[in-house]
């Protein structure tokens, strides 16, 4: 009736657990456990990280924490560069005025599309509309310098601007309306050495052509 | 019946009837165990483990590496195994199937390592203990214990989880990492092979 299978099965469960009960564990066998457990978390506890991982951790962080910085800042530095670029552009308004031909300098610094070439557009029209009295007011010197700086009076460009334009445009006339009235307004300088100037110029061409 | 179930090795940790671990009982877990496991924390967990089912787990690696100290060696790494992967396991109930998984793992793996050893270094197996019994006599016990060490690792450790163990062939599948067929296999072939020496026995 039985399954000689389960017969030799039941032979063996016997035999195996007969060998089986002699066996008898040491009593510390926790303890070992406990202590490798320590072992192991003390060797790959914190300590462990901070000897191993730690530095590389750190030096990702920093270096993330820098990209980041540079990445929020590049704006903000784009932004104060086109300040300064426009700042440095109406400065050099007056420069590339007097250096360039005379007459098409005042015309040319009321509407300034770029103050320098490979200047920002942006600051542009801040500076534009200072030049731009001048023109309209015309023949006197210091009232566009004044107003200019009144209107402008946030930009410290905004007066070197005005005041270099103002001598090759109130120079012509300043000899032929009313030269007593020029003196006490306000550019002195530039008012007497203007005037020199253009005499002189066709007389050197006029030397320059006799010989 | 109940012999047979105060014979049974693996009990659950809170388990103070010693009743058998079988497939249904490891499936389908009741709540209060669920609840009581699920608050343990590792070393809780290692404690209640230890003291139900650390005897029956070196036990059981004796019979496959039949050596008492590696199978003590054997079983505490899988301890600490389970302590460092506790909070990994989805479901702590199952932590003695973890342990038997991992027992038999290591087991196989010293006996690899030993057979790589043996191949160039060649001893003799460390004597086992002899033990006092009614049913068989001390020779008999040590024949079959010789015959089963003679058999192939996989058909030996089908033999054990089923003999010893008393393991389903679902579970024996699970902890040898094999299917239910392989396990019928390997038993029929371990059985087959243990046959003249179970004979005299019987």
């Amino acid at each position: 009736m039985t399954d000689p299978l389960d017969a030799y099965g039941d032979a063996l469960r016997r035999a195996l657990h007969a060998e089986a009960d002699a066996v008898v564990p040491a009593p510390d066998g926790l303890d070992r456990i406990r202590t490798r457990i320590s072992e192991r978390r003390r060797r790959f506890g914190w300590g462990w990280f901070t000897e191993t991982w730690g530095r590389p951790a750190m030096a990702l962080a920093a270096a993330a924490f820098i990209a980041l910085i540079a990445i929020s800042a590049t704006p903000a530095m784009n932004a104060i560069e086109g300040i300064t670029a426009g700042d440095r552009g109406s400065a050099n308004e007056g420069p590339d005025r007097s250096v360039g031909n005379g007459t098409s300098v005042p015309g040319h610094g009321g509407a300034p599309g770029q103050p320098y070439p490979g200047g920002p557009a942006i600051p542009a029209p801040t500076s534009s509309p200072t030049p731009q009295t001048p023109p309209t007011v015309g023949v006197p010197t210091c009232q566009p310098s004044a107003a200019a700086g009144a209107t402008a009076s946030g930009s410290p460009s905004s007066p070197p601007s005005c005041t270099s334009p103002q001598p090759p445009v109130s120079s012509p006339p300043d000899p032929v309306t009313t030269p007593p009235t020029e003196p006490p307004a306000s550019d002195t300088p530039s008012a007497t050495s203007e005037p020199p100037a253009q005499p002189e110029q066709p007389h050197q061409g006029e030397q320059q052509g006799q010989p | 019946m109940t012999e047979a179930r105060q014979g049974m090795p693996f009990r659950k940790p809170d388990d103070e009837q010693g009743r058998p671990i079988d497939v249904t009982e490891t499936l389908v877990a009741t709540g209060t165990a669920d609840a009581v496991t699920a608050t343990w924390d590792a070393d809780q967990a290692v404690t209640a483990l230890y003291s139900a089912n650390y005897r029956s787990l070196v036990r059981l690696s004796v019979l496959l590496v039949r050596d008492i100290g590696t199978a003590e060696e054997v079983v505490q790494d899988a301890f600490v195994a389970m302590h460092s992967a506790w909070r990994r396991l989805r479901d702590p109930e199952k932590a003695l199937s973890y342990l038997r998984q991992s027992v038999v793992n290591r087991s196989r793996s010293v006996l690899r390592h030993r057979a790589v050893v043996e191949k160039y270094a060649p001893k003799g197996l460390p004597d086992a203990p002899s033990a006092e019994n009614g049913a068989i006599t001390e020779l008999e016990r040590t024949e079959v214990i010789k015959a089963l060490g003679e058999l192939p690792t996989r058909q030996r450790e089908a033999l054990v989880l089923r003999y010893y163990a008393d393991l389903s062939e679902a579970e024996i599948a699970s902890t040898m990492g094999i299917s239910r067929g392989a396990v019928k296999s390997h038993t029929a072939r371990g059985m087959a092979a243990l046959r003249t020496v179970l004979e005299q026995m019987t």
